[in-house]
């Protein structure tokens, strides 16, 4: 049964580019592919795709050993994942790095270079927690602050972290700002602003996307994800289990090849 | 094309602005590198000319140099960073090593990440540990990198326009005791140094000598010294270390029968030790003596010893003999 349009939005976009990512997790899971498993952090896929739609396609993404998964929003296929034959250049995206931290560096250099060309382009950094303790962190944030640099580094944290986080962004002197690493239409929203700040030659910004453990109750973000959906988009409930189903058959096929 | 006499310096600095007029893409960032004109003056004046967007002084921070230096040639610029002197690399090691190197490899080619680091090397300025190192080997050891060493203005020029055209990453080490020293004609124009071939600087019958950078000039003080006792030496003047030109090597000791390699870095699992196995698996019934190695000690690079430690004429010339009449 078809449901009513109220407006149109392109949640389904992200909404779809979630299920794509979560269908390759959990496929990577079933074929117990280690090389693919330990590079997709699931309970996090929603801060990724919501950081991903946040961008234009002059951007450039940085993600970390654990990111993998974000190439998928920028429209590789799961086969080509799988069989490592991602055209990572003209997706204006990097290979995930296994040393963590390194990127955040890196992307602080792509933004310079934005920077220099006079460029509407920003770079965007992901990354687990866990990159605010390398030693790279540093000179990525140093860089950024001084030289302002069009960048925005999205790190999803527990929510107890927000406060160090706060307190590192500004020693740097750098914008920070939280999102609802369970919302994805959120942490877009935040990570849009960060975007826009960076293209305004603001300078970069450090997003606290704050996410629970898997226990704290709340909801499952592509659940209220959908829910927003199903009221926001035209798509049919039918039409939404479709695309489900796609991306499933899609996972499975790139990793039985 | 039209000569000038030049300095090492002057002509790396000369390659720069040429590079930097030619190519819009061609950014330098380091540690002093622009106001100041760099500690050896090397970059001076291209601040003036091109501006602090494109002659970057940076934070005394190399991993973060050589970090942005990667993301901005991923951006499609060709940065050329420079580490103020090669025993301050270490910091950046890993970025160089695990990030840059492999950029080409972990892409699939879809990266190549142009990329060249300048640093001065070796001794020469009474630096002591930290001032006068020679990490060479621990580069050439590394796949994905280029690495070069000129000896002398003419290829340091040709060497670093070659080195910033070719699509992968390059160390390109300068060595500092010849900064100033070593002079020479240099064309003012456009040429390049092919990045692969050495050089046979001198020609000689009885003793091959590989070498680079300021040790070359050692080489030819105890050539000239052997040449009185009788010692006709060839000197091969490596200039690239990786890739390095084995053919040209192998050609000259299968002409001379006998080796001596000459470096500044310890003996242990520095480049002469390649060199050796490389003379022995490509050359090895050519050989009328065992290959000699001329180096740096095993221990920290001295401050008041540096003239004993480095393998100076008067380490090399008996090392000649010897093997010349073994």
């Amino acid at each position: 049964m078809l449901q009513q349009v109220k407006t149109e939005d392109d949640s389904l976009a992200v909404w779809t580019s979630l299920v794509r990512m979560r269908a390759f997790a959990a496929a990577a899971r079933a074929a117990s592919t280690e090389a693919f498993e330990r590079h997709v952090a699931v309970a996090e896929l929603a801060v990724i795709a919501g950081s991903m739609a946040a961008l234009q396609k002059v951007d450039g993404v940085f993600p970390s050993d654990v990111d993998l998964a974000a190439v998928l929003a920028r429209g590789a296929s799961m086969a080509d994942v799988v069989t490592r034959k991602v055209a990572w250049k003209s997706l204006r995206m990097t290979p995930p790095g296994w040393h963590n931290g390194a990127h955040l560096v890196h992307a602080a250099g792509f933004a310079w270079a934005a920077k220099m060309k006079k460029d509407d382009a920003v770079a965007l950094a992901l990354g687990p927690e866990d990159v605010m303790e390398t030693a790279e962190v540093h000179n990525a944030l140093n860089f950024a602050g001084v030289f302002e640099l069009p960048v925005v580094f999205v790190v999803r944290a527990k929510p107890s972290s927000e406060a160090e986080l706060r307190a590192r962004a500004f020693e740097y002197g750098i914008t920070v700002t939280a999102a609802d690493g369970s919302d994805v239409l959120a942490t877009r929203e935040v990570v849009r602003e960060a975007r826009a700040r960076a293209v305004k030659g603001s300078g970069a910004t450090l997003v606290a996307a704050l996410i629970g453990a898997p226990s704290d109750g709340k909801s499952d973000p592509l659940a209220a994800l959908r829910k927003h959906v199903e009221g926001q988009s035209s798509a049919s409930t039918s039409e939404l289990a479709a695309a489900l189903a796609a991306a499933e058959k899609d996972a499975q096929s790139a990793f039985r090849a | 094309m039209q000569t000038q006499n030049m300095n090492m310096v002057q002509a790396i600095n000369d390659a720069l602005r040429l590079e930097m007029r030619r190519d819009e893409r061609v950014v330098i960032l380091g540690e002093d590198v622009g106001k100041v004109g760099g500690v050896f003056r090397v970059t001076a004046g291209l601040y003036d000319e091109f501006g602090d967007d494109r002659v970057i002084d940076t934070p005394l921070s190399e991993g973060g140099i050589i970090g942005t230096a990667i993301g901005m040639a991923l951006y499609g610029l060709v940065p050329v960073p420079e580490i103020q002197f090669s025993d301050f690399i270490f910091p950046a090691y890993d970025q160089i090593v695990s990030e840059l190197a492999k950029l080409r490899y972990r892409s699939g080619g879809e990266y190549t990440a142009k990329c060249v680091i300048r640093t001065p090397v070796g001794g020469g300025i009474r630096g002591g540990l930290y001032h006068s190192q020679s990490p060479e080997a621990l580069f050439i050891h590394v796949a994905g990198l280029k690495v070069v060493c000129p000896s002398n203005p003419y290829d340091a020029k040709g060497l670093l326009l070659a080195a910033i055209r070719d699509p992968d990453p390059v160390v390109f080490f300068e060595p500092k005791r010849v900064y100033r020293a070593a002079k020479g004609d240099v064309p003012e124009g456009d040429y390049t140094v092919e990045i692969g071939k050495a050089k046979v600087v001198r020609e000689g019958k009885d003793v091959t000598v590989l070498v680079w950078g300021a040790m070359v000039y050692e080489a030819f003080a105890a050539a000239d010294e052997a040449q009185k006792q009788g010692v006709d030496v060839e000197i091969v003047d490596l200039v690239s270390l990786s890739p390095v030109d084995i053919e040209t090597i192998v050609k000259s000791v299968k002409k001379t029968g006998r080796v001596v390699v000459v470096h500044e870095a310890p003996k242990t699992c520095g480049f002469g030790a390649e060199l050796v196995a490389l003379v022995n698996e490509h050359a090895f019934l050519h050989l009328e003596a065992p290959p000699v190695r001329v180096t740096g000690f095993d221990t920290p690079f001295p401050y008041s010893l540096e003239n004993e430690y480095l393998p100076l004429a008067h380490r090399i010339l008996p090392a000649l003999v010897e093997t010349a009449r073994f």
